[in-house]
């Protein structure tokens, strides 16, 4: 019969002792997160690799400190890298609808922007200036002089022809006529009407040869004011081009050294000289307006003269090394930068200066670090990052453009080219169904840093595991841990890891137990934090969250919940489950009940009958059926009929950990031996009967003696866990002080056998030289009642048979 | 003040519109009621019922055929938008109003009416014609022919330069330079600026009013034109020369000008501008 396991096997203990240190104060300060060496190594290699998709996917699941680790090398790596430079976006002065990119070095970009800004300050009074000189507007009058006189004179020309012929050429409101003449004034239509015919038709041809001369000079007309429009445009252009020159060589001055503005400078002056006359205020000196309401965007000058300005998209003048960029709400016009549209008269309206960098432009040249479940979550901005990585260049559009859906005319930016790493950071779920879904992922995310959970418990874990509370303590600006504090911190890490020889490395959590404990130490006064704070914000914890498991414990042991924690029963055995809601979890009892009767050999379990049982809980009551049917009388009909059940469980039920407990009900009933119920059960079952490791064991026995308590412990009392979990034991203090002091015993087991020697008290019995079981043994009895339903299975098949062949 | 009534001369052009704006502003300073007269010119009726009236459109130059329903047509809707534009510029500068629709040739009718007013406005022409500078028939029978002043044109961009008055006597009469002042407040101007043939003083601030006196350059050294305050000017005060040449040299002024023209004789001031 297995011995239950002594005190200090209940709880892997930390000696406060063996810290050097007094408190953490007393620690190097480094950042060191233990047992993430191979993150690490996958970080700085894809960092360090410079061809196209090593970006990397950060895998673990939340509260791991993630990105923590992550930004932590990637700002090491940023500072030794070198600053990207700056991206500007200008006007296109070709198309006007391809906004141009230009690259300066780092920190140059607001300064052209202002020298632009400056310039066109400088224009917005030098073009005025210009066009008000003297000479400028004596040979402005002589240009429309000149037009003026042609047409004049031309028409002169035509009245003396007509007059010659006796017509007149008169203006009507909407244009000009011939009238034939009778002293001096138009011919009375009655008069004309006198006329013999052949004057009446020498008239009639005379009018239609002058009107075709009339025709010509009209026709001329808008070729004469053509000419005098150039004419102006040269006098324009000549007027200001000194100025514009000047102002323009005074620009270059601070971008000598860069051919791409310099090219883009000498496109501004030569837009400027071609659209000189833009540049004049309005006649009236009033602001344009639209049915009287004036637009919200700049109009007529103001809009030519805003061609001229710089947008800064990407802006390094503060940035020391590379750019480090974090990302937390990746929506596609974060991603990969917007173009803003201003309402104008009910029309939305865009240039160049309305473009706006996303998190690419940001990080271009750097580093970037996104949440792979915010990226895939916001639509369309997974597949604008991959088109980004792939292309290696961000091209600013419009949602709608990228669907394909808009047909308005806007704007398309030239492309920046993109060399940056990204870091995606996601739980593993995530991470296999992208590489198995979505064929582009593995090439653009060649490289995987997949987070440890926990990390060994040995000297070296507990070391670091301390050094890392005293990083995190010194950091966040926390009274320093005293080495007693530090020591209840590491088998917390290691109750967290459900393993008492690992510990956790879920850092959210650590965290916040730092702070809660800091908290608790700082209101009592204290210079630094000592164990009882840790251990009072524990306590608080459990608190906060105690609300259904006290509410479940009360119902037990009011007897609402029927659980047996003394006496004996047959097919009843106490089983243990595992509640977690809400990021907590706690153990409690369950009643596992077991009927068996002669039948066709099938177990019922009731849970999966009525669907509340998952398919794992299946799993083992199958498992046990086939350890049954291959145990006993294999070479007879396995002629059982049995239902197991989990008593009063209403919310379902999933996992093979009850399926030990159901086996030892079945065997309780068959053999029709009982089982002492101040005994509890957890462990998974095999065909062979060997009792196999389950999760939450530490939970399940707490749940047990804290019912056993309630009741008050006799020292019968105990949980039987299997043999292999032994080592993820980090019971709770109480347990382990009642397991010392005799009045609760945890027993590990093996096998069903040894299970249910200690449950019922009475042998298992193994089978003999000539394989039976010693009489009296539970195996024996079980055997027996097996023979017995199979036995009269048959007699019942005879019977049957025989009526059948009366009939 | 003897001006009492302005008559605009008025056919719906933007021309005319000119001409109403100076007039309006004038009858603001003056108090004095514009009256629109709005002429059907019957040559054009005469013109239309010709059989072969065709009537070639200024933009294209093409000719169509026109009726006599097409010209009375166009009276109605000319006349209402010279009524409409009457209303708009009393109605900025709250004036009194009156608008007349006659029938006949325009240069009669218009010097038919004007006795009645103490001012006669009229645009620099007619504004349907191709753009040009000179002035129109009609005005420069109305120069001709009014006995009263005369106001031509006006401009949409009145600069505020001075008020410039021409004269060829040396001496301008007193009543001219108040007539100027009247104008200077009228347009906005700041100061006026006499120019006149031979010497002569400066008499006074009239209405408060800075006068300036220049010597008026003579034909050889570029006539008007070369006095540098033409090209700003709010408006010119012209007393109208004598001799043959007196009309021939106020058309060449008001065509060479961008501001209103108003002509004056010397005789007669006393009594359009005594109380």
């Amino acid at each position: 019969m297995a011995e239950s396991l002594p005190p200090e096997r209940l709880r892997n203990r930390c000696d406060p002792s063996r810290f050097d240190f007094a408190t953490t104060a007393d620690l190097p300060g480094e950042e060191v997160v233990p047992g993430q060496e191979r993150v690490e190594e996958a970080l700085r290699f894809a960092l360090g690799m410079p061809g196209e998709g090593f970006n990397v996917y950060a895998m673990g699941p939340a509260g791991l400190g993630k990105h923590e680790v992550v930004r932590r090398i990637l700002d090491e790596r940023a500072a030794q890298g070198e600053t990207p430079p700056d991206w500007c976006y200008v006007h296109d002065f070709d198309s006007g609808q391809k906004p141009k990119a230009l690259k300066l070095p780092p920190g140059r970009a607001a300064g052209f922007a202002r020298a632009m800004d400056d310039f066109v300050e400088e224009l917005r009074s030098a073009i005025p200036a210009a066009f008000e000189t003297d000479e400028y507007r004596t040979r402005r009058r002589e240009i429309d002089s000149e037009v003026q006189e042609k047409q004049e004179r031309a028409f002169d020309e035509l009245r003396a022809k007509a007059r010659e012929r006796g017509l007149d050429l008169v203006r009507l409101p909407m244009g000009m006529a011939l009238a034939p003449l009778k002293d001096g004034e138009v011919m009375e239509p009655a008069v004309f009407a006198k006329l013999p015919e052949e004057e009446q038709k020498r008239i009639g041809s005379v009018m239609s040869e002058m009107q075709g001369s009339l025709e010509k000079v009209f026709r001329q007309i808008p070729a004469w004011r053509r000419e005098a429009g150039e004419k102006v445009r040269e006098l324009n252009r000549a007027a200001i081009q000194a100025a514009v020159h000047d102002l323009v060589l005074e620009t270059r001055k601070g971008v000598e050294d860069l051919p791409d503005v310099l090219t883009h400078l000498a496109a501004v002056e030569e837009d400027v000289l071609a659209h000189a006359e833009g540049f004049l205020p309005g006649k009236e000196g009033e602001p344009p307006t639209v049915r009287g309401v004036p637009p919200s965007q700049p109009d007529g000058v103001e809009a030519a003269f805003r061609r001229y300005r710089v947008n800064v998209l990407v802006d390094h003048g503060a940035t020391k090394g590379a750019p480090v960029l974090v990302l937390d709400h990746a929506t596609f016009p974060n991603l990969i930068g917007r173009i803003e549209h201003l309402s104008q008269m009910g029309n939305l309206v865009t240039d160049f200066t309305l473009i706006r960098s996303g998190a690419l432009h940001g990080a271009n040249g750097g580093y970037l670090l996104l949440d792979a479940l915010d990226v895939l979550s916001q639509p369309l901005s997974w597949g604008a990052l991959k088109r980004a990585l792939r292309s290696r260049s961000v091209r600013v559009e419009l949602p709608g453009q990228s669907l394909g859906l808009m047909s308005t005319a806007s704007l398309e930016p030239e492309p920046i080219p993109l060399d940056l790493k990204v870091v995606l950071l996601g739980d593993r779920a995530i991470y296999y169904l992208l590489h198995e879904l979505d064929p582009e992922f593995a090439g653009l995310f060649k490289i995987a840093a997949d987070f440890e959970e926990d990390v060994a418990r040995d000297a070296a874990g507990v070391e670091a595991y301390a050094r890392l509370i005293g990083s995190v303590a010194r950091r966040e600006k926390l009274l320093p841990f005293d080495r007693e504090a530090v020591a209840r911190l590491v088998e917390h890490g290691s109750r967290k890891a459900e393993d008492g020889e690992k510990l956790s490395l879920r850092l959210r959590d650590l965290g916040d137990l730092l702070r809660e404990s800091d908290s608790i130490a700082r209101k009592g006064g204290r210079t630094a934090t000592g164990a009882a704070d840790v251990e009072e914000a524990l306590r608080g914890r459990e608190r906060r969250a105690d609300r259904m498991r006290k509410r479940l414990l009360d119902e037990t042991t009011r007897g609402t919940l029927l659980i047996d924690t003394s006496g004996v029963k047959t097919g009843q055995v106490n089983g243990l489950a595992v509640m977690a809601a809400g990021g907590s979890s706690f153990g409690h009892a369950t009643r596992v009940t077991a009927r068996v009767r002669q039948g066709s050999g099938k177990v019922v379990d009731i849970m999966r009958e009525v669907e509340l049982g998952g398919p794992l809980h299946s799993k083992g009551v199958l498992t046990l059926t086939g350890f049954l049917a291959g145990r006993y009388l294999s070479a007879l009909p396995f002629s059982l009929s049995a239902s197991v059940v989990l008593e009063q469980n209403y919310g379902g039920v999933e996992g093979d950990s009850a399926s030990s407990a159901e086996l030892y009900a079945l065997l309780s009933a068959l053999a029709d031996v009982p089982i002492r119920q101040s005994l509890a059960v957890t462990g998974s079952v095999n065909q062979q009967g060997d009792v196999q490791a389950i999760g939450g064991v530490n939970e399940k026995i707490e749940g047990f003696f804290d019912l056993c308590a309630r009741r008050s412990l006799t020292g019968e009392q105990g949980v039987l866990i299997p043999a292999s979990n032994v080592p993820h034991l980090m019971l709770r203090k109480d347990v382990v002080e009642a397991a010392a002091a005799g009045r609760f015993r945890v027993h590990p087991v093996t096998t069903i056998d040894e299970g249910i020697e200690l449950l019922t008290g009475v042998p298992a019995g193994e089978r003999d030289a000539e394989g039976r079981f010693p009489d009296g043994s539970v195996n024996a009895r079980v055997e027996a009642r097996l023979l017995v339903f199979a036995k009269a299975a048959r007699a019942a098949g005879k019977a049957e048979e025989n009526q059948k062949e009366g009939a | 003040m003897r001006v009492r009534r302005i008559l605009v001369a008025m056919d719906g052009s933007s021309e005319s519109g000119l001409a109403l704006g100076s007039a309006a502003r004038l009858a603001g300073s003056l108090a004095a009621e514009l009256a629109g007269l709005f002429v059907e010119d019957v040559e054009l009726l005469r013109l239309a019922g010709l059989p072969f009236a065709h009537e070639a459109s200024v933009s294209s130059g093409v000719f169509r055929r026109i009726e006599p329903s097409d010209i009375e047509r166009r009276f109605r809707v000319a006349a209402e938008r010279a009524r409409e534009a009457l209303r708009q510029a009393a109605m900025a500068s709250g004036l009194r109003t009156s608008f007349r629709v006659t029938r006949g040739r325009v240069v009669s009718e218009i010097l038919g009416a004007a006795p009645e007013a103490d001012v006669v406005a009229a645009g620099k022409r007619s504004g349907h014609g191709p753009a040009g500078r000179r002035l129109g028939a009609t005005t420069r029978s109305l120069i001709a022919h009014v006995t009263v002043p005369i106001l031509v044109g006006g401009r949409r961009d009145v600069p505020a330069g001075p008020v410039v008055v021409l004269s060829a006597a040396p001496e301008v009469p007193p009543d001219g330079l108040r007539l100027a002042a009247l104008l200077a407040h009228a347009f906005g101007a700041p100061d006026i600026v006499v120019a006149a043939g031979g010497e002569g003083s400066v008499t006074g601030e009239p209405l408060g009013i800075p006068v300036r006196r220049r010597r008026l350059p003579s034909t050889a050294s570029g006539g008007v034109q070369a006095l540098p305050e033409i090209a700003i000017a709010s408006a010119v005060v012209l007393i109208r020369p004598e001799g043959a040449a007196a009309h021939e040299r106020i058309v060449a002024l008001a065509e060479s000008v961008a501001c209103p023209v108003f002509v004056i004789g010397p005789h007669g001031l006393a009594e359009l501008l005594s109380a």
